[in-house]
């Protein structure tokens, strides 16, 4: 209830700040009106930049402001509003320039529209620069830190050219309290990035952790375990994840997140379940024991802690075991008795993380488990294939109904299981799943 | 499923921010200000009708100076330097000139302006011009001078005295006159003499 409360406060304060500056256009001295396509240019355009700045608060992993919705759900709002965004804003000036093209050739000449111009062009460019960056980066073979830092250059690139743009153009901004008021939100969005990479990193400097084991698993997924270092370390809720930096500095830059495996009646060893997929986590196999880490986290709504239900049915693909794994060995923990069914779905039986967990794990909860595999081994005689709507029908517990589903691995794997989910009766109000359309 | 919710309100969020730009632009494009009545009206309706045009039509080039005494004063340096005077720059307002020949840039046509509104553009203009040039008598230019001008020059070019009355009975010239060859009488000069009206390098 307070969660929800709290979701809609958060959200009514965003829509108020986002719609705030055509409160702030129609204040006095107010300009004559003019056409309604210029005034409409002018609307998109500062509904646009007003997102630009909204945006560096939604990426700080405010647990208040991410707790409500669920960060992943935070996180691709940005990216389909920071699409929307764009849009307005390119609108704003298509318009602009459509209607008085001759104001291209005062890019030739010296005279006060040029500034305001130049800095509006400008900023519409990096803006482009910055999606194109974020959503071609594999494409173009730009790593992740360095996509990071890019991301972030631009991002303040193009909110203090949209800034000094609008204050160039000074039609609705004509005095001098309204330009202060726009330069103090994008200073103010600036420094809320100050506080992320400055005064953060503070804050995790003073609760380290220690890498206290790196286990190998199958799948080339390696186990690491951390322990809380003069720190009581942290409450987390059984499926959750964490963002983590190795190594002495809690500045690097160099952050991934990764889902807890361990359980959350144990949070004095802290394990993360890495699969080897790109240059970080190929890599992770050599970390030396008694490195420092950092920890950015709890975060993650996907939990059996957030929806209590008579029973449970997990349907896990690859390394999306990890966070299952959390939730059953919390059960385990708590002794709890209520039903669980997991679908665990992977490429070959050599290559299950935790399978030696798993069957432990069924002999100590009401957990039976459906193992289905691409590539089975001569005289397999369980499931094959994919995770499909004839299996889950085959598999699903009869009081389906009553229980509440959880969908971990790859996005089209999602997408694929829970529309069988739907076609077999299950509403979307009983199916979780967090997906991870990072970059 | 969270998501399904989250894509619907994204959906939403992103309708309302279009629909609220929508509303403003609706209820201020209603929002101008009257034209001046026919006639003459007094010089503070002028002053705030010329300002308006000038926010609305020349700021996006010249920049929002609106008050700026100067930007605009160097502006109407520029404008007072015209040979031809009055009728010239009507003229050069409503047809567009080529404002910078080398750079291949053209001032565009404005003639989509109504006379009320050319006339108190150029009055509010000239007002921030050196000051012996406004503390003289100079007959103020009205919307029929306007409208005299645009129904003759779509037959060429005319004669400063075919204005209509005032600036012909002036005492004194109202431009100060560039020694030229010819006779400014004659006719407004040749389109190459065009000034550079947005200012110097």
């Amino acid at each position: 209830m307070i969660r929800a409360l709290s979701g809609l406060f958060w959200l009514a304060l965003y829509l108020a700040v986002a719609l705030s500056p055509l409160l702030l256009m129609l204040m006095p001295p107010t300009p004559a009106g003019r056409t309604f396509s210029t005034e409409l240019s002018a609307a998109l355009g500062f509904i646009g930049l007003a997102q630009m700045g909204l945006q560096f608060v939604l990426i700080a992993r405010f647990r208040p402001v991410t707790e409500p919705y669920g960060i992943d759900i935070i996180l691709q709002y940005h990216r389909q509003i920071g699409l929307v965004s764009l849009a307005l804003v390119s609108g704003h000036a298509v318009i602009v320039i459509g209607e008085r093209p001759a104001l291209l050739g005062s890019l030739s000449a010296p005279g006060g529209g040029r500034t305001a111009l130049v800095t509006g062009l400008a900023s519409i460019v990096a803006f482009m620069l910055l999606a194109g960056l974020s959503l071609g980066r594999q494409r173009v073979g730009l790593g992740y830190e360095a996509w990071r830092v890019s991301h972030t250059l631009l991002g303040l690139l193009m909110l203090g050219l949209a800034a000094a743009h609008v204050v160039e153009v000074g039609h609705y901004v004509n005095s001098g309290w309204k330009r202060f008021l726009w330069v103090a939100f994008a200073a103010l969005m600036a420094a809320v990035l100050g506080y992320l990479r400055l005064v953060q990193p503070l804050l995790l400097r003073s609760r380290p952790y220690r890498v206290v084991g790196v286990e190998p698993d199958r799948g080339r997924t390696w186990i690491l375990a951390m322990e809380p270092d003069g720190h009581p370390g942290m409450r987390l809720l059984p499926g959750q994840f964490a963002w983590i930096k190795l190594g002495d500095s809690a500045y690097n830059l160099q952050e991934h997140p990764f889902s807890f495996s361990s359980s959350a009646e144990a949070p004095e060893r802290l394990e993360l379940g890495i699969k080897e997929l790109g240059d970080f986590t190929a890599r992770i196999g050599e970390t030396p024991l008694d490195t420092r880490a950092y920890l950015d986290g709890p975060h993650g709504s996907m939990s059996i802690d957030r929806y209590p239900a008579a029973g449970y049915v997990f349907i896990a693909g690859g390394i999306g075991i990890t966070p299952i794994v959390s939730m059953l060995r919390t059960m385990a923990d708590r002794g709890d008795r209520r039903p669980a069914r997991l679908i665990y779905a992977d490429d070959a039986w050599e290559n299950m993380p935790f399978r030696d967990e798993i069957e432990a794990l069924a002999r100590r909860i009401a957990l039976d488990v459906v193992w289905v595999l691409e590539s089975p081994p001569e005289g397999w005689q369980g499931e094959t294939g994919w995770v499909t709507a004839e299996l889950l029908e085959r598999h699903l517990p009869d009081e389906r109904i009553e229980r509440h589903f959880f969908i971990c691995g790859p996005n089209p794997m999602i997408r694929s299981v829970e529309s069988s989910l739907h076609g077999l009766g299950i509403p979307s109000r009983r199916i979780e799943a967090e997906r991870f359309t990072l970059v | 499923m969270r998501y399904v919710v989250a894509n619907s309100v994204t959906a939403l969020i992103a309708a309302v921010l279009v629909v609220a730009a929508v509303l403003f632009a609706w209820a201020r494009s209603g929002a101008g200000r009257a034209p001046a009545v026919p006639g003459s009206p007094g010089p503070a309706a002028i002053g705030a009708l010329g300002r308006d045009v000038y926010a609305a039509e020349c700021g996006f080039c010249h920049g929002n100076r609106v008050d700026d005494r100067a930007e605009l004063g160097r502006m109407a340096d520029d404008l007072y330097r015209v040979e031809g005077g009055a009728a010239e720059l009507v003229d050069l307002l409503l047809e567009g000139f080529e404002a910078a020949p080398e750079r291949d840039l053209d001032h565009p046509p404005f003639d989509h302006l109504g006379d009320e509104q050319v006339a108190a553009l150029l009055e509010y203009l000239l007002a921030y011009g050196p000051a012996e040039e406004t503390a003289g008598a100079r007959p103020p230019i009205t919307a029929s001078d306007v409208a005299a001008r645009r129904r003759s020059s779509s037959s060429g070019r005319k004669t400063f005295q075919d204005l209509a009355h005032g600036l012909v009975d002036a005492p004194r010239e109202p431009f100060p006159i560039v020694e030229h060859a010819g006779d400014v009488e004659a006719g407004p000069a040749a389109p190459d003499d065009a000034v550079d009206i947005l200012g110097p390098e």
